[in-house]
């Protein structure tokens, strides 16, 4: 499996606030505008700027390469956020970053502590099995798989073109789930404002694939 | 037994200088909308009464990004007029939302497994009297009811409130902070929207996961307490203990509805005017206590020294294993507010393919109430 180290699944600069890929608030692929307006004095000091952002992930790249924690298979950058450590004296405090990646194998978050003072990095630090975002092209991947998934397209059926995917991930607790261990996408389907039941569709993205859960007998009618 | 002559502090809730923000809204009345100051940028500064000569007063910034929903980034008071502002928060957030299933056929955290953003503020979300912070984030000074009674003589009390939703696919979280007029900062969360596709009947469990880094006065020297409340059986005296929290050190501890459990930060250093040691009781809102599989929900309450990586709720374990003092330094209290979720009727039905309909909103939470903060209360003539 080919090494895949991505920066796009970061999120877009505050503050915006929106991510791209899900159909909510103004995404593009909604039909809107992003809403990416220039940060007030007051946002500058609790958000990371653009600029920041990528020295950050540059950083936090290059300390993987070179802890050799870059392994097959997929790793992506999730999530980029300000460290604010504090200082006597100062009322926002010392400008850090933590970024994250994700490594599929050994289910691994990689979370990298940086000064971006001093362009340093203080930590890297290894958690296995914790949760963390989901990348866009994890999304785009689990979404493209299912609906590419005769029995997927045949359970939508005549909602197929109608549908709006958004994703939720699934994790289990238990060592001996199968699933445990493996990133695993459900996915939900939205017909106007209503969600469907049906079809119940997991993408397990570590195995590569797409799976229908049976249909239970419920919604239940009678609530006591 | 006769009114007594003193000034009614109700009438200055709704005083002409109150009436500041009269928002055109619907409705066969006007409505009483309290003063709002303006945000600049994230900041928002707000004085009570509002309208009316200043007693006390926050200033508040805050934030709010990708997969992390609204979140505090300062939060400073001022008891009196002329008095400094006091750090009270460095930050506040919740750190993640643990959603399990009773069927253990999901168990979801739906703040750090997604990329969802905060939703746009509508028109519905100001209602007639509240503003747009920023587009994501609605502020409001809201009447709270009466802050006391003595008889025919009273006061409203009122609060800032910053508040947002996110949206977490299917689901929404009101995400909600009021700084009140006597210091109290509530934290609230309030879960919303359609049931799970496919599991609408399964019941869960909404468990927000906050992280409050309380700063009293600045960062050094705050220690965590614990307050239990004892009433031996058979006896008809009762107990009130404050220790310690986890012996001094880094750990956890439980919430027992028969001890009233609370947690206090106290300053060693800053005193009030009379000498007394100036604190905050972290004050559960709570209808019961989660238990899951995962380790981190083992306990309502945390604590630990604070270090600046460590954000991550399922981490806590780990965290504490240290097993630093948490006396006389720098804390941070990590709280767990659940929302059982028994879907019912009202929550939805089945229309063809789809579920109609929304869950209302559960609120959860706790409050931060003030103790020793003042020399005397200044809302009582």
């Amino acid at each position: 499996m080919s090494i895949l180290l991505t920066r796009a699944a970061v999120p877009l600069p505050r503050p915006s606030l929106t991510s791209p890929g899900r159909c909510r608030n103004r995404a593009p692929q909604c039909g809107g505008q992003p809403a990416v307006r220039e940060p007030s004095a007051a946002a500058r000091a609790y958000s990371l700027t653009a600029d920041e952002r990528a020295r950050a992930v540059e950083l936090a790249d290059r300390a993987l390469r070179e802890r050799k924690l870059i392994a097959d298979g997929p790793i992506f950058v999730v999530d980029v956020d300000l460290i604010r450590d504090k200082v006597a004296r100062s009322e926002v405090g010392r400008r850090g970053a933590l970024v994250t990646h994700y490594r599929y194998r050994g289910d691994l978050a990689i979370i990298t502590h940086i000064d971006l003072a001093e362009s340093r990095i203080l930590q890297v630090e290894t958690i296995p099995h914790l949760s963390v975002p989901l990348a866009e092209e994890e999304f785009k991947r689990a979404r493209q798989m299912a609906l590419t998934d005769p029995a997927v397209r045949g359970a939508l059926g005549r909602n197929l073109d109608k549908v709006v995917v958004q994703a939720l991930v699934l994790r289990s607790a238990a060592a001996q789930d199968p699933i445990y261990g493996h990133r695993v996408v459900r996915l939900l389907f939205k017909v106007g404002r209503d969600y469907l039941s049906q079809p119940v569709v997991l993408v397990d993205l570590t195995a590569g694939k797409v799976s229908l859960q049976p249909a239970k007998p419920q919604p239940r009618e009678e609530h006591r | 037994m006769k009114p007594r002559r003193r000034r009614s502090f109700a009438t200055l809730a709704c005083s002409a200088a109150a009436f500041a923000v009269l928002a055109a809204c619907p409705g066969p009345t006007q409505t009483c909308c309290p003063a709002l100051s303006a945000a600049v940028g994230n900041e928002v500064t707000q004085t009570f009464p509002p309208g009316g000569p200043m007693q006390t007063a926050w200033k508040v910034s805050f934030g709010h990004a990708t997969s992390k929903g609204l979140f505090i980034t300062g939060a400073w008071f001022q008891k009196a007029p002329g008095a400094p502002w006091m750090r009270v928060l460095w930050d506040a957030r919740i750190s993640d939302i643990f959603v399990p299933y009773h069927d253990n056929s999901q168990r979801y955290y739906d703040l750090t497994q997604f990329q969802f953003d905060l939703v746009p503020v509508s028109a519905v979300d100001l209602g007639c009297c509240g503003r747009k912070a920023d587009d994501w984030v609605v502020q409001e000074v809201r009447d709270r009811g009466m802050l006391w009674k003595a008889d025919q003589e009273g006061m409203r009390g009122t609060e800032l409130v910053l508040w947002s939703t996110l949206g977490a696919d299917n689901y929404n979280y009101i995400i909600q902070y009021s700084f009140r007029d006597d210091g109290t900062i509530a934290f609230r969360f309030g879960p919303t929207s359609h049931n799970l596709p496919g599991a609408e009947s399964v019941p869960h469990m909404h468990n927000a996961l906050w992280r409050v880094d309380v700063d009293l006065d600045g960062f050094p020297h705050d220690s965590a307490l614990l307050h239990r409340h004892s009433e031996p059986p058979g006896s008809l005296t009762a107990n009130d203990s404050v220790v310690p929290f986890n012996g001094g050190v880094e750990g956890a501890a439980d919430w027992d509805p028969l001890q009233f459990t609370e947690v206090e930060v106290m300053d060693t250093v800053s005193k009030n005017g009379r000498g007394e040691s100036i604190a905050y009781d972290l004050m559960p809102l709570r209808e019961g206590s989660a238990r899951h599989f995962e380790d981190f929900m083992q306990h309502d309450f945390w604590v630990t020294r604070y270090r600046p990586t460590e954000l991550f709720f399922a981490q806590l374990p780990s965290y504490v294993a240290k097993h630093e003092p948490v006396v006389d330094t720098d804390v941070v209290l990590w709280y767990v507010s659940s929302a059982h979720h028994m879907p019912r009727r009202e929550d939805g039905e089945t229309v063809g393919d789809a579920w109609h309909g929304v869950a209302l909103v559960m609120w959860g939470g706790f409050d931060l109430r003030p103790r020793n903060l003042f020399d005397r209360t200044p809302f009582y003539p």
